[in-house]
């Protein structure tokens, strides 16, 4: 049997990349997984490429009317177990010349879009169930034009601290995912150049996969992490530990 | 891998016991270390119950000599060592600083920091030969907090943590990983040694969001996942398993 039989999931920014290796492993694992995505043709190829157990709505999380909209599809197949808060972008600007619109991207994404994301599922949340955000070594690390991405990391990693105490009557598990540098479509699309430089800053000398921070997002959201509440799990090659 | 061989030290209760049994359940050939005989093979007859490999090897971590033998009779008994969870510990002595004198220190610090040290140096050395492997140290939240009138303690669980991530980084490129488990309080005789009275108990679970102790067998699961390869990209990190103690 799997570790999420019969679970309901919800797996923001499921389309490609490490949400949609998350989605993959909980349907694998016997959940049946909402993902949702932006753009509807990346969302409907998602959805085939998974098969079954599946369902696409399509929807921007930093956008409330689309995170009901999601919420209201998500009702018809009843409670949520777990969510995976993951949708969120990363772009470079150093300080002395990122504009407003750059902050405010992010932070509406990342930030205002992870918390309204988990704010409008709670009433439709089981008691006893996992929520599960997205975050990066980025944020306990200082990378030189990534300060604005790392900063609305940390802030995710807060928010879960405050959640676990808002939640613990509820029985609600929190906790922050957090990956190094994973080869995802975004990656891929760097130089080789880049890609290597980023490769020197990875102990273990080696980018990570999706598929290894999906197997890590499976052990919170199942009953092997029935203790963990409030951390960050960092799946990274031992980036934050330099 | 399906069936690792997995080395546990202090293994005779609490987490220990918690994870051989885990461990042996989804079929791991499982060495047990500890100090006393009869408790130890107790628990490999028990391990091989659930149909899995078992053996007691009496082995006491402050001696290096202990565990030289106890890691290479592992490798002969098996022919090699996928998994160390290195969790013999102690509590050591309770109680203000002013308290503490050099005895109280060593003998904490020689199981706590020593007893992992030379458990790694030999685990690391068999399993640099086999190119991988997972070694697991047990930590404690105050690992990394601090609790008034377990100073000693506290040290001691900083080093193993300290200790874990730079071994972590030595080895990170040779397919070994080094990880920590950071239990919270966590329902076993050291915790009832070391708070002395249920009401210091009690205590305890109220600064846990999650309103209870752990259960070693929760303990357990963190420590098959962060061991297995349901954890490749993680290495150097400390999995806190503490009922949500530390965010609060």
């Amino acid at each position: 049997m799997g570790k999420l039989q019969g679970k309901v999931a919800v797996v923001t920014g499921g389309t490609e990349g490490i949400g949609f290796a998350t989605a993959k492993r909980f349907v694998d694992e016997g959940a049946y997984v909402f993902i949702t995505g932006r753009r509807q043709k990346e969302l409907n190829a998602a959805v085939r490429a998974i098969g079954s157990n599946v369902a696409g709505v399509r929807g921007d999380v930093s956008r409330l009317e689309d995170l009901d909209r999601t919420y209201e599809s998500v009702k018809a197949k009843g409670k949520i177990d777990v969510l995976v808060a993951n949708a969120g972008i990363g772009e470079f600007a150093p300080l002395a010349s990122l504009t407003e619109e750059h902050f405010d991207k992010l932070f509406d994404l990342n930030v205002k879009g992870t918390l309204f994301t988990v704010q409008k599922a709670l009433p439709l949340m089981n008691d006893g169930g996992s929520i599960i955000l997205i975050g990066s070594v980025a944020s306990v690390k200082g990378t030189a034009a990534f300060g604005t991405y790392g900063a609305t990391k940390a802030a995710v990693r807060n928010l879960v601290r405050a959640w676990t105490m808002e939640l613990k009557d509820r029985r609600i598990r929190s906790n922050v995912l957090s990956p190094g540098p994973i080869r995802t479509p975004l990656v891929d699309r760097q130089s080789p150049e880049v890609i290597a430089r980023i490769v020197t800053t990875i102990p273990m000398g080696r980018m990570g996969e999706p598929d290894e921070v999906a197997k890590a997002a499976v052990f919170l959201a199942s009953d092997d992490s029935s203790f963990v509440t409030g951390i960050e799990l960092f799946v990274d090659g031992g980036r934050g530990q330099v | 891998m399906s069936n690792p061989v997995v080395l546990i030290t202090g293994a005779l209760t609490g987490i220990g016991r918690a994870a051989a049994v885990a461990f042996a359940k989804k079929g791991a050939k499982v060495v047990v270390a500890g100090r006393r005989d009869e408790a130890g093979n107790a628990l490999a007859k028990e391990l091989r119950a659930f149909g899995a490999e078992a053996e007691f090897i009496k082995a006491d971590v402050r001696k290096e000599d202990d565990v030289r033998a106890l890691v290479d009779k592992t490798v002969a008994r098996f022919g090699r060592l996928d998994v160390a969870v290195n969790n013999a510990g102690t509590e050591g002595q309770v109680g203000p600083i002013t308290d503490q004198t050099a005895e109280s220190y060593a003998a904490t610090f020689d199981t706590n920091v020593l007893g992992v040290i030379l458990s790694m140096k030999h685990e690391v050395r068999v399993m640099q030969g086999q190119g991988g492997g997972s070694i697991i140290n047990i930590s404690s939240t105050y690992g990394h907090e601090g609790a008034a009138g377990a100073s000693v303690y506290v040290g001691s669980k900083h080093a193993v943590e300290g200790i874990t991530k730079s071994v972590a980084l030595e080895i990170a490129k040779s397919g070994i990983r080094v990880n920590g488990v950071a239990p919270g309080p966590t329902d076993t005789g050291m915790l009832t040694r070391f708070t002395g009275s249920p009401e210091n108990k009690a205590a305890l679970v109220t600064g846990v969001p999650l309103g209870r102790l752990g259960l070693s067998e929760e303990l357990a699961n963190a420590i098959v996942f962060i061991s297995s390869d349901e954890a490749s990209f993680v290495t150097g990190h400390i999995l806190n398993v503490d009922g949500g103690m530390t965010a609060n």
